[in-house]
This record gives structure tokens, sequence and C-alpha cells, in this order.
């Protein structure tokens, strides 16, 4: 078995990955230290060794269309092994999203202390604080709205005074339910239509960089018709991305300003790490993008090599399917 | 030939200038710490121009500071001096006096000293009548700025009094003085790190440490590439070597770099070890300060597990895996470099802090909520950058995970199937999918944590409704997964060694796998054990312990496969086999008492005592690092083409063997005790034995590993010259020269049945035929 001559060259060297990994030290102790310079210094040595990495796919003179590494043996036998490490990766990326969830709903149904509240409720019981015939169960479900709000007076009287007020505070005070984005959000249309077109322009996004890779499949179409296609619609993806980065910090603004909701609570920093988190990886996809478009502009996109753009869809498919999730989850609930 | 010799002269003089260069880089380098330990000359000349007898013993105690100061208020601070060697004047005249400063605020007398001191020149000191005392108390106004620290310093000198009725020049004979420091921060300062940091000035700490880095480096650098070929060396071969190192993507070049990199860490983290083992050796020890303290063992666990172990088992994963399945490289050769550069340049980060003596102290569990917490009594200020460096390890790790998976599903050669594919692969690929998978929670807390840490979220703090279990959960949901990340690599290694030692295949192959694949799942269900005692869900704690005594079953059979292993061959005692061996001893004995953990109610006892830490070191030292030893003993010949010394090797190993038992095996018995772990030191007179010895034999263990040191650095130029297989290996690395060509195969090669592999080189022992039913040829 072979792999083709295009292994057979030896090992090119590459100055990318040191150069991003400095890039990627400069900006955390930038950030770190609070330091608007380094972090951004830091930010460029970054994007440099990103571009030094793409500079050795130039000048796109077919030397990169000699083929790509098949797999062998199961279970991608016959498949090009950069689509599996496309796969591998969103792995690891629902992994990411599946954390950010999961401290999420931790938060939101009190999963972290909803035994301490049925303890109480067995107590109330025990000591015959609660009406007769109560079980924790139907205490529980008086003490938390369907929202997990907790409703403060009617599981005091419900327990018998036994969980009071206290129950539902910290040590300084600070009531341990506090209103989240969706209270906000929910409440007034114009808050709500932001995230509401943005969810149609990451969904038609998708599709817009599937007709591109449609487009550069192609081989009926002759080859400048094909590149402006191509550019086209990856331009028509990276506009619909754009949209979606700047509704979601003019939204941000109205929520910050007009209604007071900002990092330093506990819903607040939920809800801002999370969406600012996608919108990172929004931000990571148009810079891929935007290379992308210049690549189609100067016809470097044809049938030989388009399956790029299909493992970018791929990446694409996923940050649009994480904010399908996170929109109902952050935005509506 | 003249111009030959002005050539080689110019390049001498070009290399001698650069050493001349970090030499001196490396002299100055202590300067830029940010924290200056000396006197503060400038107020000194002001505040003690009169008093020049003499930095000495003198304590000076200033009692009444605030942890942190409200804007406006005046606290009342009252100034002590203390010398019993100098007794003061007869007449309790002239007995001290004392100099305080503040970078801000504003001073007053107290009451009733408004006669004793005197505010002077931004400072207050004290008055000619005010000098016949030890004792003042002073009224200090903090600022109204309360974003800021204000910085105190206070000259304080003990006075013999001998300038009474002498002339002036003697007066100052005999005093001594000296100086103490202290820093408030403001209520405000309290509250966003970005203001707090600024107190460890980063450009001087980024200078500091990039420098020492850099020229330490260099350094080593050097020496290397002239040992390489002392007759090449000049400045363009040296940069070309350099060049080759630093944009390499061949897989064993990266093996390499990761190999030094673990190995230098190793030594760093063992360096920590003992010399907080030396702090440990008696009661009520004082050799290093709580802050120290805490700061060398956070380093200590954080660089083992991240810098030392997983680098190791990558730098064998690198190395081996393409050659074991027959591949020509890794899958994304430069995703694989980019793996080990961030791993690099994250190590940076992490010791950030130690450079100005604010080393992080949060532990390498970096707990909630201590570690979100800031300001003076929260985590030291150099966890911020601890933290980062922790995020940029994730990000390495997660590089270096999806390559290795995919390379082991995509590029195997023909005959090299699923169920024929090298254990030390499966345990690599099984280790590599549970890192991957349980890694994005890591990344996640930490980065929950360090913005809590620098832009004011509060997820983990208590008080505004956060949760500190949190951490926990998405600490652990990682870090067991994590513990058989670096165990599983060495299961894979001890598979190889002793099959090979063994002449004969692995007993049980099958059942081996599906053992790794179910450590593989139940690893992802246990964590909850490590968090018995944090108060969490009475069931979770059940299912918990359930699943955690569960893992026992696949562990132990592999340990009965490897001593079927033995039964059955013709066992060959070379040092990676006595290295492996070692490892079945100590590896079943931190096995075994680590299944007193998951029962909640023996874990409320032992939890956070030494019986923690004997355990978790015989698995990590006597497991994982006894492996990786036996791994360098047996890939070493294919990587460098020559054999490590056996003479040296049996050496390392009864040392270290005896040592490591010696270092581990009492804590067990003070951790029953009670001894607390992470502490800086207690006051039971009664564990000192225990400890002395400990400490004895841990500084043995750490020396010990000087001869590995030097066997690797001798052997690479005068080892044993040995051919493709010098240990009669079954699988595909044995087939290729010893060091392999790059790409490492020309043709893909097609693996053989192991089993006629170990029939046709040796007969074939009675168990190979008897189980595989393989008739001898």
């Amino acid at each position: 078995m072979s792999y083709g001559d295009h292994d057979d060259h030896g090992h090119h060297g590459s100055w990318a990955p040191i150069i991003a990994s400095l890039g990627t030290m400069i900006f955390l102790y930038g950030f770190s230290e609070a330091s608007m310079g380094i972090t951004a210094i830091g930010l460029v040595v970054l994007i440099w060794g990103l571009f030094t990495w793409w500079k050795g796919d130039l000048p796109f003179d077919g030397s990169e269309k000699m083929g790509e590494l098949k797999s062998y043996g199961t279970p991608f036998g016959g498949m090009n092994i950069r689509k599996a490490g496309i796969w591998l990766f969103l792995m690891s990326e629902v992994m990411i999203f599946g954390s950010f969830f999961g401290a999420y709903m931790r938060m939101r149904t009190n999963w972290n202390t909803h035994w301490t509240l049925l303890d109480k409720a067995q107590e109330a019981i025990d000591s015959s604080l609660a009406a007769p015939g109560a079980t924790a169960k139907s205490i529980y479900k008086e003490c938390l709205s369907e929202k997990h709000t907790p409703m403060i007076t009617q599981c005091e009287e419900a327990t018998g005074g036994l969980v009071n007020q206290t129950f539902w505070h910290t040590e300084s005070s600070t009531p341990v339910y506090q209103h989240v984005a969706a209270e906000y959000i929910t409440a007034d249309f114009m808050t709500l239509l932001p995230g509401a077109i943005n969810t149609f322009a990451l969904i038609l996004s998708s599709f817009t960089v599937v007709l591109a890779l449609k487009a550069a499949k192609n081989v009926d179409l002759d080859p400048k018709v094909r590149d402006k296609k191509v550019r086209n619609y990856l331009a028509m993806t990276l506009m619909l991305g754009t949209l979606f980065l700047i509704l979601k910090l003019w939204e941000w603004n109205h929520l910050i300003h007009d209604y007071d909701f900002t990092i330093s609570t506990l819903a607040g920093s939920f809800f801002y790490v999370t969406t600012g988190a996608h919108g990172v990886h929004v931000f990571v996809g148009l810079v891929f993008l935007t290379y992308f478009i210049y690549k189609a502009h100067i016809g470097g996109w044809d049938h030989n090599n388009a399956q790029s753009i299909e493992y970018y869809g791929l990446y694409w498919h996923f940050v649009d399917l994480a904010w399908v999730i996170i929109f109902p989850a952050f935005y509506l609930y | 030939m003249v111009k030959g010799s002005e050539l080689m002269n110019k390049n001498k003089i070009r290399v001698i200038s650069l050493l001349f260069v970090i030499f001196i880089a490396l002299a100055a380098t202590p300067q830029m710490t940010s924290y200056p330990t000396g006197v503060n000359r400038a107020n000194g000349t002001t505040g003690c121009a009169c008093h020049s007898g003499g930095a000495g013993t003198t304590t000076v105690i200033v009692d009444g500071m605030p942890d942190s100061f409200v804007g406006g208020t005046s606290y009342e601070l009252n100034i002590t001096i203390s010398n019993p060697n100098i007794a003061g004047a007869e007449l309790s005249s002239n007995m001290g006096g004392f100099r305080l400063f503040a970078t801000d605020g504003t001073f007053s007398a107290g009451e009733n000293y408004t006669d004793l001191v005197q505010v002077m020149d931004g400072g207050i000191t004290h008055t000619e009548s005010g000098n016949d005392m030890r004792s003042w108390v002073v009224v200090w106004t903090a600022p109204d700025n309360e974003g800021q620290i204000v910085d105190f310093t206070v000259h304080g000198n003990a006075v013999n009094g001998n300038a009474v009725g002498n002339i002036p020049a003697d007066g100052n004979s005999g005093d001594k003085w000296s100086t103490f420091q202290a820093s408030i921060p403001g209520a405000a300062a309290l509250g966003g790190g970005a203001i707090l940091i600024e107190q460890a000035e980063p450009y001087e700490v980024a200078i500091a440490a990039i420098t020492f880095g850099i020229a330490l480096f260099s350094l080593m650098l050097v020496y290397v590439f002239y040992r390489n070929n002392p007759d090449g060396f000049n400045l363009n071969g040296l940069t070309e070597w350099l060049k080759k190192w630093m944009t390499t993507t061949d897989h064993k070049e990266v093996g390499t770099l990761y190999f030094v990199f673990s190995f230098l860490f190793l030594l760093i983290g063992g360096i920590f070890a003992m010399l907080f083992r030396l702090q440990l050796a008696v009661a009520d020890n004082d050799f290093l300060t709580q802050d120290q303290y805490n700061s060398f063992f956070t380093l200590h666990g954080t660089t083992m597990i991240f810098l030392a172990a997983m680098p190791m088992i990558a730098a064998f994963a690198n190395w081996i895996i393409p050659l074991q399945i027959g591949a020509k490289d890794l899958a994304f050769p430069r995703v694989n470099a980019m793996g080990f550069w961030m791993l690099a340049f994250s190590s940076v980060l992490l010791y950030g802090g130690v450079m100005s003596g604010e080393g992080a102290d949060i532990t390498w569990t970096m707990y909630a909520p201590f570690s979100n917490s800031l300001g003076e009594k929260g985590a030291s200020a150099g966890t911020t950058l601890f933290v980062a460096g922790i995020i940029m390890l994730g990000i390495s790790s997660t590089l270096s995970g999806v390559n290795f998976i995919a390379t082991v599903m995509t590029m195997r050669a023909p005959g090299v199937t699923w169920m024929k594919m090298p254990l030390f692969t499966w345990s690599i690929f099984v280790a590599n999918a549970m890192l991957y998978l349980s890694l994005p929670a890591l990344i996640i807390g930490t980065v929950y944590l360090y913005f809590d840490r620098t832009i004011g979220t509060h997820f983990y703090d208590a008080a505004v409704g956060g949760d500190p279990i949190l951490w926990a959960h998405l600490f652990w949901y990682f870090g067991h997964p994590e513990v058989y990340v670096v165990i599983l690599p060495a299961f894979g290694v001890v598979s190889e060694v002793l099959s090979t030692s063994a002449k004969r295949s692995i007993f049980g192959y099958k059942s081996m796998v599906y053992a790794l694949a179910g450590i593989g799942v139940l690893g992802f269900i246990v964590w909850g054990h490590h968090m018995l005692t944090s108060g969490m869900d009475p069931t979770f704690r059940l299912i918990m312990m359930l699943t955690t005594m569960l893992v026992a079953i696949p562990t132990g059979v592999k340990i009965f496969n490897w001593l079927a292993t033995l039964w059955g061959g013709s066992l060959v005692f070379k040092t990676h086999t006595l290295w492996a061996l070692g490892f079945l001893v100590t590896f079943t004995m931190g096995g075994i008492s680590g299944m007193f953990f998951p029962v909640a109610g023996l874990d409320t006892h032992f939890h956070d005592t030494y019986f923690v830490v004997a355990h978790f070191h015989y698995v990590l030292v006597g497991g994982t690092l006894f492996g990786m030893f036996s791994a360098i003993y047996y890939w070493y010949p294919k990587a460098v083409g020559r054999k490590l010394d056996e003479k040296l090797g049996l050496l390392h190993f009864i040392i270290t063997f005896i040592a490591m038992n010696g270092t581990f095996w009492p804590m067990h018995q003070l951790g029953i005790e009670g001894m607390p772990r992470r502490y800086h030191t207690y006051s039971v007179d009664s564990w000192s034995e225990l400890n002395s010895f400990i400490t004895m034999s841990a500084l043995i263990m750490g020396f010990a590993q000087l001869i590995l040191t030097w066997n690797i650095i001798r052997s690479y130029k005068y080892g044993e010259k040995c051919g493709k297989d010098p240990w009669g290996g079954w699988s595909l690395e044995w087939t290729t020269t010893s060091p392999p060509p790059t790409p490492s195969f020309h043709e893909i090669p097609t693996q053989e049945d192991d089993n006629l592999h170990h029939v046709e080189s040796t007969g074939g022992g009675m168990f190979s035929r008897m189980w595989k039913g393989v008739e001898p040829k």
C-alpha cells in the first residue's frame, strides 16, 4: 500500500506552530495582566502564525491538489483523513458546549441544592410542621415555580416556617435567585428581535456554504463563472455571520445599559460567557472564511480541493447547531 | 588556509560573545524580580541619616494594620521595636527610633503621643524626646482612592544609648536598625483583579522570566549542538540546527522535543519535591515559609502531571505509534508540532508568578473558592498567569489528542487490525480518547476561573450565589479520566515489555483490550469519589462509590494477565524488564490502597491526609513513572541506535525502587494517624521520625535520577550499538532501522501474527503453544 507520491517528498518544516503558540502565550499573558498592549501584540503574533500556516498552501499552483491522504481500515476506510480529523474535532466541541450547558443547567435547576430542600421538606413532615398529607415532593414543588424561581412565601407556609427567607439567601444576604437573561429578553419584543434574526441568519449561512461547495464541485461550469459563484456564496456567508455578530453586540449593549444586566451577577456570568464563547466560534469561522473568499477570488477552488469547503462547512454547521440549542436555553427559557 | 583560519577566529569570537551575553543576562536576571528585597536606600538616607549604626537583628513590629483600608478612615498603628542584645541606656533615655513612610495617606500622632512623634517629609518619625522608648502610636489616615495599594516602609533603630554624654561621632556604634515592609490594598482594589495585579509589575516580571528562560535554554542548546558535532561548531551551523528543531514536523523529532522537555521538568518537579520534603523533615520546621511551601507543592503537582508525565507519554506516543502501526507519520504533522509548542510556552505562564515571589498557591486541583479569590487573603497574584497556562495546556492536549486518535483510526498498515494492534498503541488510543473527551470540562472550568479572576464574573463566588462545587465537578470530570490518561500508557508499555521479555505473546490479548476500553468507559462515571466530603447529594455519593469500585475489575484482569504472561514465558531480565516487574509490585499496592477511598465512610477519615498522598504516589510514581522508565530503557535503542548501559540501569532501578517504597510507604501510617496533606508544617513530635525517614528516602530517590540522566547522555555517544531488533520484539517498530529513516517507512509494512513471530524466534514457550494452539515450526 502506498499513499502516493505526495508524502515521499519528506517533511516540510513549518514556522507556523511555534509562532502561533508564542502568540497565544503573549495574548494570555497580556490578558492576565490586564494590559491591552501586550494582548494586542499577542493577537497579532497569533494571526501571523495563522497566515504562515496558510502561506504553506499558496500559491494555489496545483501542488496542493496532488491528493489527500486517504484513511485505511475500519472505521473510516476510504475517507479523507482530514475529514475524520474534523469530525473528531467536532466531538471535542460538543463536549465544550456540553460543559457550558451542564454548568448552566446546574445553576438554573438548583440541582446543586435541590436535595437540601428535599431534606428540609422531610424534616418539616417529620416534625409535623407541614400540612398533613404533604409529601417531600409536593412541598418541593410548592417551593419552586416552573422556572425554578423560589416561591419564598409559599414555601415558608408549606414547611411551617422551616424553610424561610434565610434559606434562600447566601451569607451576604444576596438573593440566591437572580434574574436571568430570558426574563429581560422575552419581556420586550425589540430585545428578542435580534436573537430571532440571528437564528435565521445562521441557518441561512449554513445553506450558502453548501451552495458554495456545490458550485465549487460542479465540473460543468466555466471556471470563471464557477470562481465567481463560489466567491459570492462565501461572501454571502461572511455577511450573514457578520450580521450575527453585530446584532449580538447590539443586544449585549442593550441588556447592559437598558436592563443593567451585567456579568457581575451569576446569571449574567453564564449568559455572557456562553454566548460570548459561541460568538468567538463564529468570529474564528469568519476569519477562515475571509481566507477562503480570497482564495476563491484568485480562482483557487475547483472539484479537486473543494472538500476543504466541506470541512469548513461541517464546522460552520456545528456552530449553527450550537446556536439552535443556546437560543432557546438562554433566550427563551 | 589563512582565510579559513580567520573565518574560524571570527566564529569563535561570535560564539564567545554570545556566551558572554548569556552569562551577563543570567547574572542580571535576579535583579529583575519585581519585589526588591533590600532596604530602600532613598528612604533610609532621609530617615536614618543620623543613625548609621548598621543593619542588624532588630525586630520591627507594626500592629493595627487593616487587611484593606477604607478611604478617609483613620487607623491607629502601634510600632514596636525590640532587640534583646541591645539594652538601651540606663536612664531609659535614647533607646530607639523609627521612621515610617507610606506611598499615600497622611500621618498624625496618636493620642498621648503628640510630643513624642512628628510628621516629617511625607512620613512620620520620633521627636527628640520620643527616642527614650521603643514603642509609639501613630495615626494613619487612608487616602480617598480605594483602588490602589499603599506600601508601608518602617525603619526601626534599637539604640544602646552610648551617645548620652559622649561626642556624637560615637553615638551610633552598637546601634542596629532594620526595616519592615507591608502593603495594604484599598477596599476597591480587592474587587477587581486588574488593579491588584499591577503590584507584580508585569513588564519587569515578563522581562525577568523571559531573559532567564531564554538564557538558560540557549546555553543548554549551544552545548548540545557542540557535543553533537564539535568540528562543525559555528554560528551558521547553530542557527540552521536550531531552525530545524523549531520548525520540525517530523513525528520522531517532535517526540524528541517532547522527551527532552518532559525530562527537564521531571527533574525540576523533583527539586520542588525535595525542597518541601526538607521542610517537612521535622516538626515545626521553618525551612520554607508558608507561601513558598504552598507555591512549591502546587508547582510540583502541576509540573509532574502536565509538564512531566503527559509530555513523556506524548514523547513515546509520537515516536512509537506511527512505527507500531506502520504509518509514515502522524495524521496532522503541523498540528502535532503546534501541540508541543503550546505546551512549551504554557510552562512560561505556569512559572510566571514564581519569578516575582507570587507563585500560584492553589494546588494542582485549583479548588474554588480559594483559587478565584483576590486580594490579600486570596490566592497569590501569579495564580492568574497559572490559570492561563492551564488553558494553554488544554489547547495543547486537544491538538495532540485529535492527532493521535485520527492516526490510530485511519493510518494502520495492513495486518494491524483493531484486534491485532499492539497494546501500547491501544493504551495510547484509549488514553487519548479519554483525555480528548474530558478535557473540555477542564477548559471550561478554567475559563470560568480565569474570568472570575480577570473580568469580574462570579461563577464560583458563593457570596453572590455562585457555586464553588461547580468547579470541583468540572475539574474532577476531567481530573479522574486524567489519572487514567497517565496510567494507561504505562499499562501499554508494561504489556509490550513483559511479552517481549518473556519471549511470548501477551496472555489474554482480547481481555486486555476490553479491560483498557472498560477502564476508558468507567473512568467517566467515577469522578464524584474525589468529592465525597464536599456535601453533594447522598444518592450521587452512593452511585459514585459503586462505579469507582467497579474500576478494580478491569484493572485486576490486567494484573492477572501480566502475571500469566510471566508464567508461560521464559523471562529475560533486562533493565526494562526490571522496571516492568517493579511496576507490577508497586502499582498493585497503589491500586489496593486506592480501594479505601470510594467507601464514603472511610474516605471521610482519609480525605486530605497523607494516606491519599501515599496512594496516588504509589500509582503515579510506582505506576506511571516506572512504566515510563521501562519505556526509556526499552525504546532508547530504537531512537538512538545504541543501548543504554545495563549496569547503570540496574543501579538506577535498585536505588529508585527501594527509595520509592521508603518514601511513600510510611505515608500510609502518617495518613492513618491523621497527618493532613498540604500543610506547611506540623506540631506532632511523634510524626517527626517517619517524616525524617521519608525525607531521606526522597532525597536518595531524587539523586538516583542523576544516574539515569548520566546514562542517557553517555549512551548517546558510547552506548553499545544495536541492530533493528535488540530485544526480540514483535511489533512493527522493530522491523525498521534504528534510528528509523524519514519518512519512517519507505514501503508500508505488513504486520505478522505475534505468536508466529515468537514461535519462530525462540521455539515458543509451553503456554504459548498450549493456549494459542500454535505449533512450533
